[in-house]
């Protein structure tokens, strides 16, 4: 079953399509209580940068009936504290941890990646390309195809594993960014993979509009284990099952959130 | 990694429990809901919350992080007060006896609570309440008798009706109370009692609105005493993994779930 769900981007293997997004899972350890990590296939930390960072003053959270919105400001105690602290903690979990990069010029994300290329048990990085560019008046580098550009090749000159990127949604064609990225990447023989950040609401990453059947199987307002709403969801859509499953263990995920007991979902 | 996991898992020692109201009082703002668990209740100290899964309630995305009123481990129960604020309080305070709630606990960092008093030497201790802020308090006050001290309990509101749970309050030590409109008590604010005047405390606790508690804090440092306080910041995971919850403190922002809800006055920057 483990192989029907596995994916392989490029060196990086996932032993299923599920990842958490950066800030919605802390760095996994504080989800040990409810949950196996081994679980899914990957946990993207907490936005790291090179120096600690306070955040945004409080309050940084809104709530909405479905989900909630947050603007932390990459509150972290810098990469030299998670190398030290966090690093060791989390460095045995048996999934692949990634960490998120952000910075306020180049150089700050060329020096943490270089520190975090330094970790064994890190296969990649996640740059956070939505930070303010201090040197080009805080636009933020996703925005710009020159800051862009450039922060991409620096960080790849430097570190050589896993690099994705993590794209702002503020721009008026994600897919100019986006192809900018992916040509770098090419050109350089780089790793292909690039992660568009479509929305910053947290928490739970929606799939796509195969979701909408779940929450219409959840209509009736009854519980359902898992085997069950598989077999539903086979039914109603005829597709392979590593993608159902995936279905199901963001579903999984999303009621984890909502902390339902056992294995029973339901959505209200 | 199993070993580590366990290991790891003992250390937060976080649980999902269910949990059924078998018993309720309930007044026009606030309701007391007795909560029993067929699980062992884990260790529970006062100042900790839960967080409670709202059932039914379509706007209320995130658990309502509420501080425990009261435990009896030997059979298993826990006691909310809870007051009416928002849909999702309204909700809960509105189930039914025996309707099934779903709880995070334990959460967070507790009071600090003293040594067993000596014969020979008891420290002074107040409580200060304001509102709902008296919940934690009873757990407190319990916990306190049960070392030997005789807390003098100082509970103010706006009027008779947010004054709630007095006569448990008088098990564990005096009560005092003020009202804005004079209906019960002093009138005027908690920080205004006569009873500040005369009493110097050895140590002081406090719960309420932010602007009572900052009057608190200035009339603890007036004293030189020793002062915690819980705060109430807006939550939305309750264990450390969304910071959304911080208090500006003498270390930077930390978060109040798992930092607090209790901070020393020392710690805090108000």
């Amino acid at each position: 079953m483990v192989d029907h769900l596995s994916v392989q981007l490029k060196a990086l293997r996932l032993k299923n399509p599920v990842m958490t997004a950066s800030g919605t899972f802390g760095y996994g350890e504080e989800y040990l209580d409810f949950m196996d990590v081994s679980r899914i296939g990957g946990i993207i930390v907490k936005g790291t940068t090179i120096r600690p960072r306070e955040g945004n003053d409080y309050p940084r959270m809104a709530e909405t009936a479905s989900g909630m919105l947050n603007a932390v400001g990459l509150q972290n105690k810098g990469v030299h504290y998670f190398v030290k602290h966090l690093y060791p903690r989390i460095c045995d979990f048996n999934t692949n941890v990634l960490v998120n990069v952000s910075g306020s010029t180049v150089d700050d994300y060329v020096q943490a990646a270089e520190i975090i290329q330094e970790l064994d048990k890190i296969p990649g990085i996640e740059l956070n390309v939505s930070c303010p560019n201090v040197k080009e008046g805080g636009m933020a580098f996703g925005v710009s195809p020159r800051a862009l550009s450039l922060v991409v090749k620096e960080v790849r000159a430097v570190y050589k594993k896993h690099l994705m990127l993590k794209l702002s949604p503020n721009v008026t064609d994600i897919t100019e960014l986006a192809k900018i990225a992916e040509d770098l990447i090419r050109e350089m023989n780089w790793d292909r993979n690039v992660k568009q950040q479509s929305r910053q609401q947290t928490l739970f990453p929606l799939l796509d509009g195969a979701m909408q059947e779940v929450f219409d199987l959840f209509a009736e307002g009854r519980d359902y284990d898992t085997s069950e709403l598989y077999e539903l969801l086979r039914q109603k859509r005829d597709c392979d099952m590593g993608y159902l499953l995936s279905i199901l263990l963001q579903l999984e995920l999303y009621c984890l959130i909502r902390a339902l007991p056992g294995n029973k979902y339901r959505l209200y | 990694l199993r070993i580590q996991l366990l290991t790891m898992s003992s250390i937060t020692n976080k649980q999902v429990l269910d949990f059924i109201l078998y018993e309720k009082e309930e007044w026009a703002n606030s309701a007391l809901m007795k909560f029993k668990t067929t699980e062992v209740l884990p260790e529970i100290f006062p100042g900790q919350f839960v967080q409670v899964k709202i059932e039914n309630s379509p706007d209320t995305y995130l658990r309502r992080p509420l501080s425990v009123n009261f435990t009896d481990r030997e059979n298993s129960c826990l006691w909310l007060l809870v007051q009416k604020i928002g849909p999702g309080t309204c909700k809960l305070a509105g189930l039914a006896l025996n309707s099934k709630v779903n709880m995070i606990l334990p959460l967070g960092k507790s009071f600090t609570l003293p040594e067993p008093a000596k014969d020979s030497f008891q420290q002074q201790i107040m409580l200060i309440g304001g509102g709902i802020g008296t919940a934690p308090l009873l757990f407190l006050g319990k916990s306190l008798h049960e070392r030997s001290y005789s807390p003098v309990f100082l509970l103010g509101g706006r009027s008779a009706a947010d004054i709630l749970q007095i006569d448990q309050f008088r098990l564990y030590g005096k009560v005092y109370v003020t009202t804005q409109d004079g209906s019960m008590g002093e009138r005027g604010l908690v920080t205004e009692h006569s009873i500040l005047k005369d009493m110097q405390p050895d140590k002081m606790y406090c719960c309420g609105p932010k602007p009572m508690m900052q009057a608190v804090a200035s009339l603890a440092r007036a004293k030189n005493c020793w002062c915690e306080v819980s705060l109430e910041n807006l939550m939305a995971c309750g264990f450390g993994a969304c910071l959304c919850c911080v208090e500006k403190t003498t270390q930077g922002h930390v978060c109040t779930c798992t930092e607090g809800p209790v901070f020393n006055i020392n710690q805090l920057l108000w």
